[in-house]
């Protein structure tokens, strides 16, 4: 059954990628500004400018350049960056980890964060504290990522500056790192005092991250656990005589999450598009920030790799939230 | 009787928007009887047996009256109190079994968990209990019940399970609320068999709420008839059969299969009666 479905996700995801190629490469072709004006120094003669034109293939009809472009991906060749003059996988791939870190982490606090909410609010039902927190909660769930971002760059990084403002790790620190993966490889070859210096970076841009999906879990959470808290099962687990917080957590809990974790998972790929502007806000080198330069730069090869590594990570995310839910659903796992 | 187990006093309660739910009950249990709650839908059964579980619906509050259980007083005690006799000294056997287990939990994890938190078994002791109740309750193939989820059980063998949980801890009471009316007819007698075999064998105390008099006959000692929240009579089974007293209990008797008489046909309880029934508890109100 579950093998099925994978099958299923991965044409569909073969099918998706397709049609996101082709889209990009389209629209960044229509927009306005020309990828060679940003290449090369004003008041280049015209000849010159047709010469570059040639060079990357830019003078061919669109369609053209469509098949030498796939073409080159099924290679494993996604081109080489105008502005930075590199191969576009070896750009991505080299910065694709620091963004699924940031991504990552603000999951984890969002998840936590959630989650926890909406067990307080969910034992505090009926009292001033369950009233205190949906109204905390509505007003958090109106501001987006990026406001939080200044918020904490300001009160944080500026009026009281505790945290550093901008990057991923101090430059003068001398890195013992083999990948990319810095906060993970650190974790687990016991570099704990560099854990903590990444995360004193990490944490403002990854709870900005993580505040609004954090309280879009804790409502619909909060609402599946109040549901669930009525089914017959939870009262008869009441009547066992169990503490009201084992209820929610054994009794109520496992079947809120099924309708949470969909949701989340959506909400999540909103997320990871929060980091385009985050990770500029706090000069964070992931993949987000390089997607802004690439736009400036009408870097062409690099904002269809880019988007490219978006949705494929989309497709990843919504993968495993097919799975997870397979998982914790006895009924499709034995069906 | 004996000193009561179970001692409803004057119990009344009522809706938010001001409508009677219960009126004056009061209701005796001694230890290893079986009491009948009978009455028509919306009477109030399901309500007392609530009240004595602490779980009404906010909707409903009590005005009035005490539920004691061995003494202890169970209305506004302080949770702890609570915590301690429910699953140890009083349990339930839900209505419905399909509802009544956790979908995405093994029995076996459902079954233990009050041996293991309550009883303080090892979790290898709990399963060992767990299969023993399971055979108690007649169910074969113990382990991989034990292993299933509940999907996988009919609803006469999540019953059994149920019932299995019930009287896990041996407790002094059991409140079944209809704890058959969800199963077909043949499955409905042999969970009836089990809980009173059961009940004997460890002589529990059981409320059990119903609306068929036949079920009352089959099983029950005492009986208790509800009308409209109010108690209309209150005798023994052996009693309440040979001599109705009150005009509801007759149209009631005349209305229910007759036990002793299967294929009998069926009487509906006429307006006359239910009219004259109010009129008697208004007067019974008004004095
Ligand atoms: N959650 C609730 N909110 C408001 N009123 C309720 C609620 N539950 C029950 N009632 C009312 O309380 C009264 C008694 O209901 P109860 O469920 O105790 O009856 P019952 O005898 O168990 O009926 P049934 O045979 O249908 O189970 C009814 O008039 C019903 O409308
Ligand atoms: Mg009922």
């Amino acid at each position: 059954m579950w093998y099925r479905i994978l099958l299923n996700r991965l044409i569909l995801a073969a099918v998706t990628l397709l049609g996101v190629a082709v889209v990009v490469f389209v629209l960044v072709r229509v927009v306005p500004g020309d990828p060679i004006a940003m290449m090369i120094a004003p008041g280049a003669s015209e000849a010159d400018i047709q010469d570059l034109r040639v060079r990357y293939g830019l003078d061919l009809p669109i369609v053209q350049q469509f098949t030498v472009w796939i073409k080159g991906i099924l290679a494993g060749d996604f081109g080489k960056s105008f502005s930075l003059r590199q191969g576009v996988v070896g750009l991505v791939v080299g910065r694709v980890p620091a963004t699924l870190e940031l991504a990552g982490l603000a999951l984890a606090i969002a998840m936590g964060l959630g989650v926890g909410i909406a067990v307080v609010a969910t034992l505090a039902r009926g009292r001033w504290l369950e009233t205190l927190i949906d109204n905390v909660n509505g007003l958090v769930l109106a501001v987006p990522d990026f406001i939080w971002a200044l918020v904490f760059v300001l009160v944080l990084g500026v009026l009281w500056p505790v945290l550093p403002i901008s990057g991923r790790v101090d430059p003068r620190l001398d890195l013992d790192l083999a990948s990319n993966f810095y906060l993970a490889e650190a974790f687990f070859t016991g570099q704990f005092k560099l854990v903590g210096h990444l995360l004193t970076h990490m944490i403002m841009p990854a709870v900005a991250l993580a505040l609004p999906l954090a309280a879009i879990i804790a409502r619909v959470m909060k609402g599946a656990l109040q549901e669930a808290m009525l089914q017959d099962y939870v009262v008869l687990a009441r009547i066992k005589g169990f503490s009201r917080l084992r209820i929610v957590l054994q009794e109520a809990m496992r079947n809120a999450v099924v309708p949470v974790l969909s949701l989340t998972g959506v909400q999540f790929t909103f997320l990871v598009g929060g980091t385009v502007i985050v990770e500029r806000i706090f000069s964070y080198p992931g993949i987000g920030n390089m997607a802004i330069d690439a736009v400036i730069n009408r870097d062409l090869p690099l904002i269809q790799g880019l988007v490219l590594a978006f949705a494929i990570m989309f497709i990843l995310i919504n993968l495993a939230v097919d799975l997870i839910t397979i998982v914790l659903n006895p009924r499709l796992r034995h069906g | 009787m004996r000193r009561p187990l179970l001692d409803i006093e004057g119990l009344s309660a009522r809706t938010a928007d001001g409508q009677a739910v219960l009126l004056d009950v009061s209701l005796l249990m001694g230890p290893g009887e079986v009491h009948g709650l009978v009455g028509q839908s919306g009477a109030g059964k399901t309500s007392i047996a609530k009240a004595v579980l602490g779980i009404l619906p906010r909707a409903i509050t009590l005005n009035e009256g005490s539920i004691r259980f061995d003494g202890t007083e169970l209305i506004g005690a302080p949770a702890a109190t609570l915590d301690k006799l429910l699953g140890t000294d009083i349990a339930l056997i839900p209505q419905d079994p399909m509802t009544a287990l956790n979908p995405s939990r093994r029995i076996g994890a459902q079954l233990t968990d009050s041996l293991r938190l309550k009883a303080g078994l090892s979790k290898s002791a709990a399963m060992e209990r767990a299969r023993k109740l399971l055979e108690e309750v007649h169910l074969t193939d113990t382990r991989r019940i034990l292993r299933a989820y509940p999907h996988e059980l009919s609803g006469g063998m999540r019953q059994r399970v149920l019932i299995a949980s019930a009287f896990a801890l041996n407790p002094r009471l059991i409140i079944a609320d209809e704890p058959t009316s969800a199963l077909d007819v043949t499955v409905q007698k042999q969970i009836l068999r089990l809980i009173r075999r059961l009940q004997r064998e460890h002589e529990t105390a059981v409320l059990f709420v119903t609306h068929d008099l036949g079920v009352v006959a089959q099983i029950c000692d005492d009986v208790t008839v509800l009308f409209s929240g109010a108690v209309v009579e209150q005798t023994t089974v052996h009693h309440l059969f040979r001599h109705p007293r009150h005009v509801y209990t007759r149209a009631l008797i005349a209305s229910n299969p007759r036990y002793d008489q299967p294929g009998a046909s069926l009487r509906p309880i006429s307006d006359e009666v239910i009219a004259d029934t109010l009129q008697s508890l208004d007067a019974k109100g008004a004095s």
